[in-house]
């Protein structure tokens, strides 16, 4: 114990004395164990940490598979949920939920926010316990007196001021008033994003639209059953809803998935990538310290020679040599965390979007202690090299070294070659990478989305149900403000949509095409739009007409198709003026086609065309609008002012908020690829220039040991340009190896990476050339300085050594 | 006759603290083409020192060099190699083997840098190993030979070029006399072959080989 605390002591000394040297170590590992670091606190809260849900492994969605079909899963309606609560033994609780935006009124300003309904039994079903106040009583889950409604505790602090006497008081929600009868525990992980929750009524209406699959459910597995049992059960119960209401429920079939896959969902591969980054990171930077803890070390060969001559017994010498290490990755381990925190919180910026509860990383407990193992095991990994080679050490050799003037080390001069091999070899695996991820990402900025979001601007209105009651206002209030907002100067064309391309929404039809199976409907993308819309957007009629003023609720109903669509029902004949039925909402009626618009990207750019059918808005008008305005400038964003203003001058009331460029909408889309290649990018620079000092590094210490060699080069007629470019042929020869590894191990890692790869293989010969081209100019950098060093070596000085 | 090498006020010292230490002055020296000089003299008097301007290896010195009517100290450091490639062979005092290289490639480098045909550079090395009779050591590394034998290996590298002039530091120091008095009489035949010789010894045997002999202390040249 005392000889390590004078190991601790003496190491500390000699750090303190060469302050360069600790604080470029200190630096090296702070961005290596950062990195680390801050990639961990993305993955434990991403991943790791648990939804503030009791016994959340336990918990399920349950999903409607529609096995004739083959459509994906889909919600359930409220009927549906009914059947099933109570029918499954294996299942101990089954609760739904609704997600809808409302209207809350304080004062005049009315707000748009996110109101769940949830049955009964939600939460109970997640465990979930009311803080403050109570939950819903049975009865507030009746029809006409489901007046209450519980804040979630972000919506109480940030809203109303974290104001306790809110409880029992009133809020204007939707026109209607509700009381305030408690709050919600804070739950800072919670997925749902609800501002507010209100009780779920079973309205006759509801209740009626069987086929109407709105309601996300949860269940909960009882005591001792398994996910088997309660599956089996829930198959049975299908059946038998089917057979009691077979036009909505025929082949359909409940299903579960465990809410901990949903959790990680699509974060996981590119968390799962950025992980292994930053680990090969972390390798690179310990690469590189061995290295230069190697020269430091042979420098210090007298020093441990003449310690082993007085009795220091090998062990007494490794462990004074780890010790150092450790306590130089434990200082570089501590930096590392301000490096990490640091971060984050420019990782956190890209938003909730690009991952799942990525508002929420920060780096707490569980970062810190990983951060301190990481360190430790960055500490052996980089000491235990020379470490080692202290061991190995020739006593006579190493005291007598100087009087033998011998450049000597060549296994040590090995030693440090393999290592910046490696560390070639491992960038090029992360720069292949990153390349691989840059030629995806800027593939799918570049891909034709079917439209073009340039230039547009757009918001969104929802009229408040209350005031917007019956469909003509509704009409009415699209058609004026569109045609205000044409009237603006610096606007190109205006339109407006119910839902907008490369937003989460998915609003789906079902429709039959005459002569097919009228029982068994195909379905489709659902918008409503109104005439100017596809104009706006830049997206092209590529058949018959776009939908006209005239295309009113009085008018005899119309759809425009989307090319594949048309394609596909209709192949090889005119889809313009054919008929089919279209079921929307529990209502089916006859419509038919008057025009063909091309193919749009709905969610992702890459993804293949959706057959979309499209009707009057002026036929089916929703609450939910959303302007599209292209400006006949460069710059959307400047039209925000004018058409705020435009839409409240046609009425003051309604709440307009999402005022955003559409190519804002496709950037969030793509943001979650965006950050995987930006961090993979910055990780492989970050390596790439670990590897480069290394190799600067080792071509320094040579060019220092060899300098005699050159003057005796120069001195036996060597010319400047001889000796640099021995310099260069050892130093490009390192790199050509280290290419040459990484080349062999880059297809394994890109060959895992080809899920997240768009319109490039995993073998991508550009990506690798511009790779190899990169790693050599940038080696031949690192070669330069030395090389010149040993040319202008001064043969006289040099030897005179 | 011309001089090959003529030094006029040659002075060279280093600078301690605000100290200069001369090592070099005013030397001003001749010598013919064809010429055997040895340079004697105490040790630190300078001999290396003189023997590094002479073969061009130290530059940081003033006064006028001139080698076959060049002006040496006008020169710039690529007309100098040129010239030092071409004419002159250099026996270094502590041998100064390449390390890493085996006898039979150390005696390759200089040939390496003048252009010479690789086929042609074997035979020459195959040569001169023959010469020295040190064949059987040619794949060994300078760590595996005794001191003489690393001394001869020095000695064989700086003619195997066929220098015009030969500068020799000390070249028997570590032989014992009968290699010393070997490598003496190659001197002469080479000498007598047209080469120049310029050659520090501490020994009056080794010396006699010579036509001539500067001696020099403290820096300074004493003429004969
Ligand atoms: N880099 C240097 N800095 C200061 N003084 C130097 C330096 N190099 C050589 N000297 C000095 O220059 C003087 C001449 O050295 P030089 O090697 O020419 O002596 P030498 O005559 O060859 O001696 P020896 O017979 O021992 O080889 C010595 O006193 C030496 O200490
Ligand atoms: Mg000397």
């Amino acid at each position: 114990m005392t000889s390590l605390w004078e190991d601790l002591r003496y190491a500390a000394r000699l750090l303190a004395r060469q302050p360069a040297f600790t604080a470029a170590v200190v630096l090296l590992l702070a961005l290596g164990i950062g990195a680390n670091a801050a990639i961990f606190s993305l993955v434990d809260s991403v991943l790791l940490r648990p939804l503030p849900y009791r016994d959340l492994d336990r918990l399920y969605y349950v999903w409607m598979r529609d096995n004739v079909h083959g459509r994906p899963p889909a919600l359930l309606s409220v009927a549906e949920l009914l059947d099933f609560n109570g029918q499954v033994r294996s299942l101990s609780h089954f609760a739904g939920l609704l997600h809808q935006p409302v209207t809350v009124t304080r004062g005049s300003e009315p707000e748009r926010v996110v109101g769940a309904f949830v049955s009964k039994t939600y939460f109970d079903t997640l465990g979930i316990p009311i803080h403050r106040g109570r939950p819903f009583l049975p009865e507030e889950y009746q029809p006409g007196r489901n007046q209450a409604v519980l804040l979630t505790d972000s919506f109480w602090q940030n809203q109303l001021g974290g104001d306790p006497s809110v409880v029992g008081r009133i809020l204007r929600i939707d026109s209607e008033i509700h009381t305030v009868v408690g709050i919600l525990p804070p739950m800072e992980a919670e997925t749902r994003g609800a501002d507010l929750y209100l009780p779920l009524p079973f309205t006759p209406e509801l209740l009626a639209a069987r086929d109407g699959r709105v309601v996300t459910a949860l269940a909960r597995l009882a005591p001792g059953a398994t996910e088997q049992q309660a599956a089996a059960e829930l198959r049975a119960a299908s059946l038998r809803v089917a057979a009691a209401h077979p036009a909505s429920n025929d082949g359909i079939e409940a299903v579960l998935t465990p809410v901990m896959d949903d959790v990680r969902g699509s974060a996981g591969q590119p968390l799962a990538v950025l992980a292994a980054a930053v680990g090969i990171v972390l390798l690179v930077a310990c690469a590189n310290l061995a290295g230069l803890l190697l020269v430091r070390a042979s420098g210090r060969r007298k020093e441990i020679a003449v310690r082993s001559a007085l009795g220091a017994s090998q062990g007494r010498i490794f462990r004074q040599m780890i010790t150092e290490s450790m306590l130089l990755a434990l200082l570089g381990g501590a930096a590392g965390i301000a490096v990490a925190a640091w971060s984050v919180r420019a990782i956190r910026n890209w938003g909730v979007l690009a991952l799942p509860r990525l508002e929420l990383a920060s780096i707490g407990v569980r970062a810190l202690v990983f951060t301190a193992l990481v360190s430790l095991a960055a500490g052996v990994l980089f000491g235990s090299a020379p470490a080692l080679q202290a061991l190995r050490l020739n006593l006579a050799s190493a005291l007598n070294e100087e009087s033998r003037g011998s450049s000597g080390g060549r296994a040590r001069g090995l030693t440090r070659s393999i290592l910046v091999v490696a560390e070639v070899a491992l960038s090029v695996i992360l720069l292949v990478s990153a390349g691989l991820l840059l030629r995806t990402y800027s593939g799918l900025t570049r891909l034709d989305l079917g439209f073009d979001p340039s230039r547009v601007l757009t918001m969104r209105v929802v009229l408040p149900a209350a005031l917007y009651a019956d469909d003509p206002s509704r009409a009415l209030f699209l058609r004026r403000v569109v045609s205000r907002l044409n009237s603006l100067p610096g606007v190109a064309a205006a339109g407006g949509a119910a839902v907008l391309p490369m937003t989460s929404a998915n609003w789906r039809c079902q429709f039959a095409v005459d002569g097919s199976d009228a029982s068994s409907p195909e379905s489709a993308d659902y918008n409503a739009v109104d005439p100017s819309y596809f104009d706006s957007i830049g997206a092209r009629i590529l058949s018959g007409r776009p939908f006209s003023d005239t295309d009113t609720g009085a008018a005899p109903p119309v759809v425009i198709v989307s090319q594949s669509l048309a394609n596909r029902y209709y192949p090889r004949q005119d889809a313009v003026g054919r008929s089919l039925t279209l079921h929307l909402i529990g209502h089916s009626q006859r419509v038919t086609i008057v025009g063909v618009v091309r193919d749009m990207a709905l969610k992702t750019p890459e993804e293949t065309p959706r057959p979309i059918l499209y009707q009057p808005h002026a036929q089916q008008p929703w609450r939910f609008i959303h302007f599209t305005i292209r400006a006949s400038g460069a710059d959307p964003a400047s039209l925000a002012t004018a058409a705020r203003r435009a839409v409240h001058e046609i009425d003051s009331q309604v709440p307009l908020d999402r005022v955003q460029p559409f190519s804002a909408l496709i950037g969030r889309v793509l943001s979650s690829r965006q950050l995987a290649m930006v961090l993979l990018i910055a990780f492989a620079a970050l390596a790439v220039l670990l590897a480069a000092v290394g190799l600067y590094g080792v071509l320094a210490v040579a060019v220092a040991h060899r300098s005699r060699e050159f003057g005796i080069r120069m001195a036996l007629g060597a010319r400047p340009a001889d000796v640099l470019a021995l310099v260069f042929k050892d130093g490009l020869g390192l790199t050509a190896a280290g290419l040459a590894a990484g080349f062999a191990a880059a297809p394994l890692a890109t060959y895992a990476l080809r899920q997240m790869l768009y319109g490039v293989t995993f073998l991508d010969p550009l990506t690798f050339a511009t790779v190899a081209a990169l790693i050599l100019a940038i080696s031949a950098a690192a070669c330069l300085l030395p090389a010149r060093r040993a040319a202008r070596v001064d043969p006289s000085t040099a030897l005179r050594e | 006759m011309k001089s090959m090498i003529s030094l006029r006020n040659v002075d060279k010292y280093f600078q301690q603290g605000p100290e200069r230490f001369y090592v070099l002055r005013r030397v001003t020296l001749d010598i013919k083409p064809g010429e055997f000089v040895a340079v004697m003299g105490p040790s630190g008097a300078g001999k290396s020192t003189l023997l590094h301007v002479l073969g061009m290896h130290d530059t940081a010195w003033s006064g006028e060099y001139l080698f076959l009517d060049q002006p040496i100290h006008q020169l710039d450091r690529k007309k100098r190699l040129e010239i030092y490639k071409k004419y002159f062979g250099f026996v270094f005092q502590s041998y100064h083997l390449l390390d890493d290289l085996t006898v039979a490639e150390n005696l390759d480098v200089p040939l390496s840098y003048r252009d010479i045909k690789k086929s042609e550079r074997q035979a020459i090395v195959a040569d001169i190993l023959d010469r020295f009779r040190i064949v059987g050591k040619k794949d060994l590394f300078p760590s595996q030979l005794s001191g003489g034998q690393q001394q001869l290996v020095g000695v064989a590298r700086a003619i195997v070029a066929n220098p015009k002039i030969i500068l020799a530091d000390e070249p028997t120091g570590n032989l014992h006399s009968s290699q010393g008095a070997e490598i003496m009489e190659m001197f002469k035949q080479l000498n007598e072959e047209g080469a120049t010789i310029v050659m520090v010894t501490h020994s009056e045997t080794n010396a006699a080989y010579a036509h001539r002999i500067v001696r020099i202390v403290d820096g300074w040249i004493e003429q004969q």
